[in-house]
């Protein structure tokens, strides 16, 4: 045979076995995946999906530890410099070569207004392509944990978002979309096949993947489905194969299920109520002139109303580690010493409001999804029950993140419920996205405004900052702060549980994304 | 002297035809009882329930999902057990089905009033204005009423100012989508009789003696067209409180504070597979009862009212 002839033989043999028995993974979330575009949202959810298409330079094993995706090596060439070399052979889906330009180009698009991962990136100078296979990345100030702050910093194509009209992100919260919301081109182990949003999401292997694919699966079918039984019951009448996450009140039964297996453990997420702290007047409240909540003690009578106890026990059935801080255990900077709650006392909560001026309590409504967290709704309706008992009368918005989202991310809100996953599983993300005040890439999800200089400071000195000992006691003096002034109220963390069919295994990552690539369906 | 006849009203209604017919109806009777209990249940629910649900400040998460009084570790104080905020069910069912029937009962009348003088407007006036209302009514029609309830929900939504009070609103975008949805049936009733009644002689004689043509649908016609317009009334009550329960099972009627039968069932579908059975059993057979009573109810005034039944 000729060599030609013998590819095309390999090849139609391949051909035919990938048809007849191409694994197809059906995968369920309770909500969906609200973008194709990897710098328009950063949300789990979000950027979880996206992860198994498109690629960052460094990513993370299922230990979460660092580990070389489309940069193979990386040092730190000065204090504000860092060298990263390219991987080699990399091809978008496309089948246009993944180049040092590629990179230049998604530093800036993950930069610009439109992008929600301008964190990452806000402390990041310049970005220099020495050559075809260089980077040199030139950040403001020191940042000696810079590879773990762009682990979600997925690169995409230039030539491709130019030819689309797509080389902006577009703003999530102004509901707008580009080509790049619904089509995708990484260089991910799968690539997108279909998009339907809000319906179905089909991914493919990837065959020209660079690397080796742990896994066996030839496609993977996602859908979202929001209700809890209807994803138990089609989990359980095998017409999805995995589903995240399964209901808190399910997992039990789920687990006396012969045919399925639940993998349950800490997630990193902290689930906390934030307050609009900015405004002189609140914009949803019958409190005029001024705003309760900036007042210390308004807050910590908020904190103090909240029976923690009860939304553990009762609502998460025990799946949740009630916290006073907004970073969890497994995260870096996490100091157990400081993890004491002020007590559940609605009497003390009362006083706290009558000597801010509220002894009959205001009304205030709450912003709240009910399909991004763990029974985040029916929190929110405890919380709003609570809250009612001290004399606050809550009005509450419940509603699908594909409209909560726009409404506080452009910080339409007064009261809300958030949670945050540290992507860099170092608590200077927190404190930098969540808490410290908004200003440039700062607190761009403090979306209560919290602020306080001595925090600011403190936050900028943590992020530089390169002795441990020294590090954890600047950690400290900020959390401490934060608690004091009741700058959030932190509610828990929440345990995350995978349920899956018997013949489905899968690497389950604290950071709740799901890999693809590690699925096997026997 | 006719004797055997009394002639005050409810005498009147005593001998009637309706009545009787009502009363040798088994089916109607046993609906009616069903109806005035479930009707009864709701508006005296401030009375007879053992709590007030939608007063958030009594709720404890700490009695949550208790399973009815009847069932181990159930308590005599929730008869028919919680749900997962700690809300009596039996209270919840009373308060609930309280705003059932007033989106029901409201949206009807809305729908009734809307498409009542559409119809008589259309059919009375003819030309542009008939051809306009009854093109949108065929447009509408060819939409399932759901849809259009959530598509209408939706838009209201939106429009609302943010910082309104969406628990006082929910129920009146719910009523003004619900009864946007279902104007067109009334509308297209109303405009046939009204075609058949307009060359009538008592309509060309009220128009020779100069009576204008707003007052002779409104003195004339109107109570001439308005029988088949009960009936199909009646039948859209039981529609309407579907319409709402499914809006609020999808999470887009009212706030899950003030829970309705939808929104309870919602909460109960969470714990299908979890057996907490009362979370849903119990709103959903309120539901039924409620709509089936209704409806069997329209059926049997359907009937009453065609003069070629009889």
């Amino acid at each position: 045979m000729k060599p030609s002839t013998r590819f095309l033989v390999a090849a139609a043999a391949t051909l035919l076995a990938s048809a007849s028995h191409a694994v197809t993974l059906r995968t369920a979330d309770q909500g969906d995946a609200l973008s194709m575009d990897p710098h328009s949202l950063n949300e789990t959810t979000q950027l979880g999906f996206t992860a198994n298409v498109y690629e960052p330079l460094v990513t993370r094993d299922s230990k979460l530890a660092l580990k070389p995706a489309l940069a193979t090596e990386w040092k730190q060439s000065s204090p504000t410099s860092w060298v990263f070399t390219l991987r080699r052979g990399v091809s978008f889906h496309d089948g246009q070569p993944f180049t040092a330009d590629d990179v230049v180009f998604s530093f800036q698009r993950a930069a610009d207004p439109g992008s929600d991962l301008r964190g990452a990136v806000s402390q990041v100078k310049e970005v220099r392509k020495i050559d075809e296979r260089t980077i040199e990345i030139i950040t403001t100030v020191p940042l000696p944990i810079f590879p773990e702050m762009i682990t979600s910093l997925s690169m995409m194509n230039k030539a491709w978002c130019e030819a689309n009209g797509a080389a902006k992100p577009v703003d999530k919260r102004k509901g707008v979309e580009n080509a790049a919301s619904v089509r995708a081109n990484g260089t991910g182990p799968f690539r997108l096949r279909s998009r339907e949003p809000a319906v179905r999401t089909v991914l493919v292997r990837n065959q020209q993947y660079w690397g080796k694919i742990e896994g066996n699966v030839d496609e993977v079918v996602w859908t979202p489905i929001g209700n809890d039984a209807t994803r138990v019951a089609a989990l359980k009448s095998g017409e999805i194969d995995l589903m995240q996450p399964a209901p808190v009140q399910d997992v039990e039964r789920l687990k006396q299920d012969s045919n399925l297996t639940v993998l349950q453990g800490p997630e990193l997420r902290t689930i906390f109520l934030g307050m609009d702290q900015k405004r002189d007047e609140l914009l949803f409240s019958n409190v005029k002139g001024k705003n309760p909540f900036k007042d210390r003690r308004v807050r910590q009578a908020f904190f103090q109303a909240i029976d923690i106890e009860a939304i553990k026990t009762r609502i998460m059935r025990g799946a949740a580690t009630p916290t006073n801080l907004m970073v969890g255990p497994g995260v870096n900077g996490f100091l157990p010493e400081l993890n004491k709650r002020a007590p559940y006392d609605p009497e003390a909560s009362k006083k706290l409001l009558a000597e801010a001026g509220y002894p009959n309590g205001f009304e205030v409504k709450m912003n709240c999804p009910n399909d991004r967290y763990v029974n985040d709704g029916e929190i929110c309706q405890a919380v709003a029950g609570m809250l009612a008992r001290v004399g606050v009368k809550i009005n509450l918005e419940a509603e699908s993140k594909a409209t909560y989202f726009p409404k506080i991310l452009s910080r339409n809100t007064s009261f809300y419920l958030l949670g945050w996953t540290p992507t860099t599983y170092d608590v200077e993300n927190t404190l930098y996205n969540i808490m410290a005040t908004p200003t440039g890439g700062r607190g761009t999800f403090n979306l209560g405004s919290y602020s306080n200089a001595k925090f600011d400071e403190l936050t900028g000195k943590i992020g530089t900052e390169t002795d441990p000992p020294k590090r954890n006691a600047m950690i400290a003096e900020a959390m401490k702060l934060h608690a004091e002034e009741f700058g959030h109220v932190p509610l828990h963390q929440q345990a995350l549980a995978w349920a899956m069919r018997k013949n489905v295994t899968i690497d389950q990552r604290g950071d709740n994304i799901i890999l693809y690539r590690t699925a096997v369906v026997k | 002297m006719t004797d055997a006849v009394s002639t005050s009203a409810t005498g009147r209604f005593f001998d009637s035809d309706i009545f009787y017919s009502f009363r040798s109806s088994p089916v109607a009777v046993a609906a009616a009882i069903v109806a005035v209990l479930m009707i009864l249940g709701s508006v005296l629910a401030p009375l007879l329930a053992p709590h007030d649900p939608f007063d958030l400040a009594t709720l404890d998460l700490n009695n949550s999902l208790l399973p009815p009084a009847w069932v181990a570790q159930g308590q005599a104080a929730f008869p028919l057990g919680t749900d997962d905020q700690g809300r009596d069910v039996l209270s919840t069912l009373l308060y609930g089905s309280r705003i059932s029937l007033l989106v029901g009962l409201a949206s009807v009348a809305l729908a009734m009033v809307m498409g009542v003088t559409l119809g008589l407007l259309s059919g009375f006036l003819g030309g542009r204005l008939d051809s306009f209302i009854m093109r949108t009514a065929d447009v509408q029609l060819s939409f399932p009423a759901i849809l259009i309830a959530l598509l209408i929900n939706g838009v209201a939504r939106s429009l609302l100012p943010g910082n309104a009070n969406l628990e006082a609103l929910a129920i009146g975008v719910l009523i003004g989508s619900i009864a946007l949805a279902n104007w067109v049936q009334y509308a297209r009733t109303v405009r046939g009789s009204t075609m058949v009644e307009k060359h009538r002689e008592y309509v060309q004689a009220a128009q020779v003696i100069g009576v204008g043509p707003f007052a002779i649908m409104r003195r004339h016609v109107l109570p001439n067209v308005l029988g088949p317009v009960l009936v199909i009334g009646t039948i859209n009550v039981a529609t309407a409180i579907i319409t709402e329960a499914t809006l609020s099972f999808l999470g887009v009627g009212v706030p899950p504070t003030t829970p309705s039968l939808g929104t309870m069932i919602n909460t109960g579908n969470n714990f299908l597979y979890s057996g907490e059975w009362w979370l849903v059993v119990f709103p959903g057979m309120a539901l039924i009862l409620l709509c089936m009573s209704v409806n069997l109810l329209g059926d049997w005034l359907r009937d009453a009212l065609n003069p070629r039944l009889q």
